[in-house]
C-alpha cells in the first residue's frame, strides 16, 4: 500500500518545524528543512513514514549545522530587508521577551547531553518510545530513564537561568 | 515490590506513547496505591514532565503555518507526444529543464515569495503562474516563438528559456548537412522536439500506440527526476517527474524490440530493451549510477547541433565533431578549457578574458571563489583592466543553461565591462568585500534565488 504523504505531512509538519527550530534556531530555515525532508520522502515507502521524515530532517539539520555559520552571514543581510517590509512588527517589548525566552530555552537545552537532548526533542515532537529508540539507537527500555534525566536537567537549567535573569533586574 | 525507578515512572506517565503494557502499568498502579514515597516521586516526575513540555513550547516558533502540501509536491510533469516542428532541436529539452528548474526554484523561494506576499500557495507549481516561471517565460527566446506547429499539451506553450544562450539554430532546411543516416531514424537532436503534455491530462493513446512507463532510481534507490528517457532514433522522449516516474508513448510501428535510454548529466546513461510483445502498457525501470561526468559532455548537451543517433548508446548527447559555426570562427580554446568551449569560443574573440585555473583565479581575486553550490563549473576566466581583476565563473544549470557569476574584490562590476549577452538579466550582491554579479537568461527572481544560495 502506498503511503499518503499528504496525510503524514498535515499530521506532522508543525511538530517537525518546531523540532527543527530547536536545532537550527531559525524559523525560516526550520521551514526550509522540514519541506526539504518531505520532498525527499516522496517516492519512498518507509515502514514508519513519520519517523522516517524526522530522521531525514535530523540529518538535514546536522548537515545544516556544518554550514550554518557561513550561510548565516549573508542570509541575515538578505533577510533583513525582505522581512522588515512585510511582517506585522511585534512591539519591541514583545519581541525582546520572545527572544529572551528562546535564548533561555536554547541555553537550557545546551546543558543537556547530545543524546538526552535528542530524545527529549523527539518526544516533544510526538514520537513514541519505539520510534525514538529506533532513531537514537537506544534500547527502548532506556528511553524512560533518558527522558527522566533530560527533563530534570532541562527544568533545572532553565529555572537557574530564570533565577539569574530575575536577579539581574 | 521495590520502589519504582524514575525511568519506569516516566514511562508510566508517558504510557500513551511508551508502549508500556497494561499489565506493567497495573502493577505500578498497585504499588503506588500502597507506597507514599513513590507517590511523592510520581508527583515530582509529573511536574518535571509538564514543566519540560511548557519550557520547550517557549522555544517557538509560536505559530507554524503549514503550506498546502500541493505547493510542496510538483505534480507529475509531462509525457511525450509525437508530432514535431523542425529546427528547435534541444530547445524543448531546455524548456522542460527550465520548468523543472522553475519548480525547484519555486520551492526554494517559497519563503522569499511569502515574505513578499506573493500568493505562491495558490499557484500551481507547474503552470506558468508561479512567479519564477512567469519570469522564465517572460524571457522566452526569439526562436521559441517561431513555430506554431508543435502540438501543445494543456495549453502550455513550450518556451526555450535558454534559447538565446544557444548558438544560432540553423534553419530547418539547412540542418541537413549535419543530418545523416537519414530517415526514418531521424537524428535525435536535429529532429524537432516533441511537444510535451502534462501527465495530468494525457492524450488518449490512439489504437496501436504503446505506452511505456516506469521509474528511474539512483544507485541508492532514490527517485531521480529530470532524467531524459528516449527511444534513440526517434523523437519519443519524456522526462521523469520528482518521483522518478515517466511515461512515454512509443512511436507507432515500433513493434521491433525497442531500446529506451535514460540519461541525466552526472549519471552514467543506461539502456533498457523493451520486449516487442503486444502489451499496450509496458513497464521499464532504470537504475542509474552517478558518475563524474565529463564537462565536455554537458557542454555538448546544450549545443544545438548534434550528431546523428542511431545506436542506443548515442541517445546520449555526443560531442559534436565540429564546433558550431560561430564557435569555430573564434579561436579554438586550448585543451585545458575545452570543457567550456562553447561559452568561451564565442566571447574570447571579442574580449580580454583569459581562462585560468581556479587557484589562479583565487590568487588574483585574493579570495576564495564564490560559486553557485552544486552546479558544475564550465569555465573560469579573468579579465584585468584598470583596477582590480574581474573573475567570470561560468556555471551550468542541469539543462545546460549558462550562468555567469562575476566577482571582484572591492569594486563594483560594470555590466558593460562584463560583456553580458543581450537579453540576459543581472542581479548583484556582495559577500563581504567581494562584489558579485550574476548574469543569465533567467528572470530576476530566479537569479536572485540562485545568487542568494551562492557561497
Amino acid at each position: 500500500m502506498s503511503i499518503d504523504w499528504g496525510e503524514v505531512y498535515r499530521g506532522s509538519y508543525r511538530e517537525l518545524v518546531r523540532f527543527l527550530h530547536r536545532k537550527v534556531w531559525d524559523e525560516e530555515r526550520a521551514h526550509d528543512l522540514a519541506q526539504e525532508a518531505f520532498t525527499r520522502a516522496l517516492g519512498h515507502e518507509p515502514e514508519n513514514p513519520r519517523a522516517w521524515v524526522f530522521k531525514v530532517a535530523t540529518n538535514l539539520a546536522r548537515d545544516e549545522a556544518r554550514t550554518v555559520v557561513r550561510r548565516k552571514r549573508h542570509l541575515t543581510l538578505l533577510k533583513s530587508d525582505a522581512e522588515a517590509a512585510t511582517r506585522p512588527a511585534p512591539t519591541p517589548a514583545e519581541e525582546l521577551a520572545e527572544k529572551e525566552e528562546q535564548e533561555r530555552v536554547r541555553l537550557a537545552l545546551e546543558a543537556l547531553g547530545d543524546r538526552d537532548r535528542e530524545v527529549l526533542l523527539l518526544w516533544d515532537a510526538g514520537l513514541d518510545y519505539g520510534e525514538i529508540a529506533e532513531q537514537t539507537g537506544l534500547a527502548r527500555g532506556a528511553i524512560g530513564t533518558t527522558l527522566s534525566r533530560a527533563r530534570k536537567r532541562l527544568v533545572e537549567s532553565y529555572e537557574a537561568l530564570e533565577g539569574e535573569n530575575a536577579a539581574h533586574r | 515490590m521495590p520502589h519504582i525507578d524514575e525511568g519506569r515512572l516516566h514511562a508510566w506517565l508517558d504510557r500513551e506513547r511508551s508502549g508500556m503494557s497494561r499489565a506493567e502499568a497495573a502493577e505500578i498502579e498497585r504499588h503506588l496505591a500502597t507506597c507514599a514515597e513513590c507517590r511523592a516521586e510520581t508527583a515530582v516526575a509529573e511536574r518535571l514532565r509538564a514543566r519540560a513540555g511548557s519550557i520547550l513550547a517557549g522555544a517557538g516558533p509560536a505559530r507554524v503555518e503549514v503550506p498546502a502540501f500541493e505547493t510542496l509536491v510538483p505534480r507529475p510533469i509531462m509525457t511525450t507526444r509525437r508530432r514535431r516542428s523542425p529546427a528547435r532541436a534541444m530547445v524543448i529539452t531546455a524548456w522542460a529543464a527550465s520548468v523543472m528548474l522553475a519548480i525547484g526554484l519555486g520551492w526554494f523561494s517559497r519563503d522569499l515569495f511569502q515574505n513578499e506576499q506573493v500568493a505562491l500557495e495558490s499557484a500551481p507549481m507547474v503552470a506558468a503562474d508561479s512567479p519564477v516561471e512567469a519570469e522564465l517565460q517572460a524571457t522566452g527566446p526569439a526562436a521559441g516563438a517561431s513555430s506554431g506547429t508543435a502540438p501543445v499539451g494543456a495549453g502550455v506553450e513550450p518556451i526555450g528559456a535558454t534559447q538565446q544562450d544557444l548558438p544560432p539554430t540553423p534553419a530547418p532546411a539547412s540542418a541537413a548537412p549535419e543530418a545523416a543516416p537519414a530517415p526514418p531514424a531521424a537524428p535525435l537532436a536535429d529532429s524537432a522536439p516533441p511537444a510535451m503534455a502534462r501527465a495530468a491530462e494525457p492524450a488518449a493513446p490512439t489504437p496501436g500506440e504503446r505506452v511505456v512507463s516506469g521509474q528511474v532510481l539512483d544507485e541508492r534507490g532514490r527517485p531521480l527526476e529530470s532524467v531524459a528517457i528516449q527511444v534513440p532514433g526517434t523523437d519519443a522522449r519524456a522526462l521523469t517527474d520528482p518521483q522518478g516516474n515517466y511515461s512515454l508513448t512509443l512511436p507507432p510501428g515500433a513493434d521491433e524490440p525497442t531500446t529506451l535510454s535514460a540519461t541525466r548529466s552526472g549519471f552514467a546513461p543506461e539502456s533498457v530493451a523493451v520486449s516487442p510483445d503486444s502489451d499496450l502498457e509496458i513497464a521499464a525501470d532504470f537504475r542509474l549510477r552517478s558518475e563524474a561526468v565529463a564537462l565536455s559532455e554537458i557542454t555538448a548537451a546544450t549545443t544545438a547541433d548534434s550528431t546523428p543517433a542511431d545506436a542506443p548508446d548515442s541517445a546520449r548527447p555526443d560531442v559534436p565533431d565540429s564546433a558550431p559555426a560561430d564557435a569555430a570562427a573564434a579561436p579554438r580554446p586550448s585543451a585545458a578549457d575545452a570543457p567550456a568551449a562553447r561559452g568561451f569560443a564565442r566571447s574570447a574573440a571579442a574580449s580580454g578574458w583569459s581562462a585560468v585555473a581556479r587557484e589562479e583565479a583565487e590568487v588574483l581575486l585574493r579570495q576564495e571563489l564564490v560559486t553557485l553550490a552544486e552546479l558544475p563549473i564550465a569555465g573560469i576566466e579573468v579579465r584585468v583592466d584598470g583596477e582590480s581583476p574581474i573573475v567570470r565563473l561560468t556555471q551550468l544549470l542541469s539543462d545546460g543553461t549558462e550562468l555567469h557569476l562575476f566577482q571582484r574584490l572591492d569594486a563594483e562590476i560594470d555590466p558593460e565591462t562584463a560583456e553580458i549577452p543581450d537579453g540576459w538579466t543581472t542581479v548583484s550582491d556582495r559577500r563581504d568585500d567581494v562584489h558579485l554579479l550574476l548574469a543569465g537568461s533567467l528572470g530576476e527572481d530566479a537569479l536572485t534565488i540562485l545568487l542568494r544560495r551562492a557561497e
